[in-house]
């Protein structure tokens, strides 16, 4: 949930929508496993794996990409070498640690590089030219305007409530949840309550149309993406009409 | 890059709609900024909720049930602070957009935004003021972190299947889907659980804390 503070200036300059369209195509064929077991999917699965790492990579966050593909080498190896011989418990154990890596780890990596590329701002006008409605884009402006707000505001009150003995082990550990989440939404509720005020003053939510100095539009990299995508769902419908296995 | 569409004199006279005191019966601004924030407070105790079920080995079965008590008293605010239709519904798309659009997950797109509505509705049916159907709407809504848990049974992993299956048949049979199907119906009832408790614990703050400030 952390998006990027300085808009992204390397060569690989996405749309935000198309970094949508790509995280989601990766989720459905990697993450939900659309195609099922057919030789297609798992080709497709591969090389939208891949992408999304080069992706990372490309753009800057060469040790993530690095680390993140090392946890996958290594959940093949496990499946590979350590599965077969183990049963019981710790054999499921195994099984399902490897299943929820193999199924996450490529759409985390697409939404890692989805969010270290792009600001609040360059998601929310590419919300607005896709016609989101203000019912939606404006919270959302206000939520990535209040997420630091609000986890100072709770670091600060943990500080307090700490010292007077209100935490885990302090005695006083069943007040915990009542005193520090009363007093984050009692600040947070004057806090946007003059938030709402400054906004409407500067006439939020009086246009439909809101105009944005952040620079969103399709380029050649955008359908190079987009028609990688659009391949891969061709693909699918190609196994569905019995063209390719 | 400006946007250059100046909107004519007549398209700005109908679009400057009254937006201060929100309409009886429509959400206006004032309500969209108060969603927002009450949003980012259910998001981060969220986080803490599932940092705690994630602590324990295990613990990831009672995210649900950690989530639908930790979430219980924003939930309750924006039922409360908006009593209008709508206001439910735009936290579960939010929801869905952070959650699901982000990561790519399908299945939570669709939860989140199901469990809005029918939150919402379950609510509207009582006015948004009974206060047995507010709490069960915050049972409902909570399902839609059920979205979060479907891939790992919905889907169906043939090669980890064949890698189990050198061990022997019968136990690789066991394990076809990552978990056991028992469990979903196990995960739906925590869930509701935790909202129903939530929302209970968020009455009795209600009543102690947030009316005599005011809040609501």
């Amino acid at each position: 949930m952390n998006f990027a503070t300085s808009s992204y200036r390397g060569i690989l300059r996405f749309d935000p929508r198309t970094k949508i369209l790509f995280t989601l195509t990766v989720g459905a064929f990697c993450l939900t496993l659309l195609g099922g077991n057919s030789a297609t999917a798992g080709a497709i699965r591969w090389a939208l794996t891949a992408v999304s790492f080069l992706l990372l990579g490309v753009c800057g966050r060469v040790r993530a990409a690095a680390c993140f593909a090392l946890m996958l080498a290594a959940s093949y190896a496990l499946a590979e070498w350590a599965l077969p011989h183990v049963g019981g418990f710790l054999g499921w154990f195994i099984y399902a640690g490897i299943g929820m890596t193999t199924q996450t780890l490529p759409s985390a990596v697409a939404a890692y590089w989805l969010l270290f590329t792009t600001t609040a701002d360059e998601l929310i006008a590419a919300l607005q030219r896709a016609h989101v409605p203000q019912a939606v884009t404006i919270p959302l402006a206000v939520m990535f305007r209040f997420f630091p707000t609000v986890t100072a505001e709770a670091r600060q009150i943990n500080d307090a409530m700490r010292m007077r003995g209100v935490h885990v082990g302090g005695g006083k550990a069943s007040e915990m949840f009542e005193y520090r989440v009363v007093p984050m939404v009692t600040n947070s509720v004057k806090i946007a309550d003059e938030l709402s005020q400054a906004a409407l003053t500067r006439g939020l939510g009086a246009s439909p149309t809101r105009t944005s100095i952040a620079r969103i539009g399709f380029g050649w990299a955008d359908a190079l993406l987009i028609a990688g995508c659009a391949a891969c769902f061709g693909a699918l419908a190609c196994v569905g009409f019995g063209v390719l296995a | 890059m400006t946007n250059s569409t100046t909107p004519s004199a007549a398209t700005q006279a109908t679009s400057a709609t009254p937006e201060q005191p929100a309409k009886p019966g429509r959400l206006g601004t004032r309500d969209y900024i108060f969603i927002g924030v009450y949003t980012v407070l259910y998001f981060v105790l969220i986080c803490v909720a599932a940092m705690i079920a994630n602590l324990i080995p295990g613990g990831q079965l009672f995210m649900g049930l950690a989530c639908g008590i930790l979430g219980g008293v924003p939930y309750m605010l924006v039922l409360m602070k908006s009593r209008n239709f709508g206001a439910v519904t735009i936290v579960g798309v939010l929801l869905a957009l952070i959650m699901g659009v982000i990561h790519g997950n399908w299945y939570t797109i669709v939860t989140a935004v199901v469990a809005g509505v029918a939150a919402d509705l379950i609510a509207r049916a009582g006015g948004y003021r009974k206060l047995g159907l507010n709490i069960v709407s915050a049972g409902v809504f909570n399902l839609w972190n059920l979205g979060l848990f479907l891939p790992f049974y919905i889907g169906r992993n043939d090669y980890l299947a064949a890698m189990a299956a050198k061990k022997g048949a019968e136990w690789a049979d066991g394990m076809a889907n990552l978990f056991p199907t028992w469990m979903l119906p196990v995960i739906v009832l925590m869930g509701v659980a935790g909202g129903l408790i939530g929302a209970w614990i968020a009455k009795l703050l209600m009543r102690k804390h947030f009316q005599r400030a005011g809040l609501v």
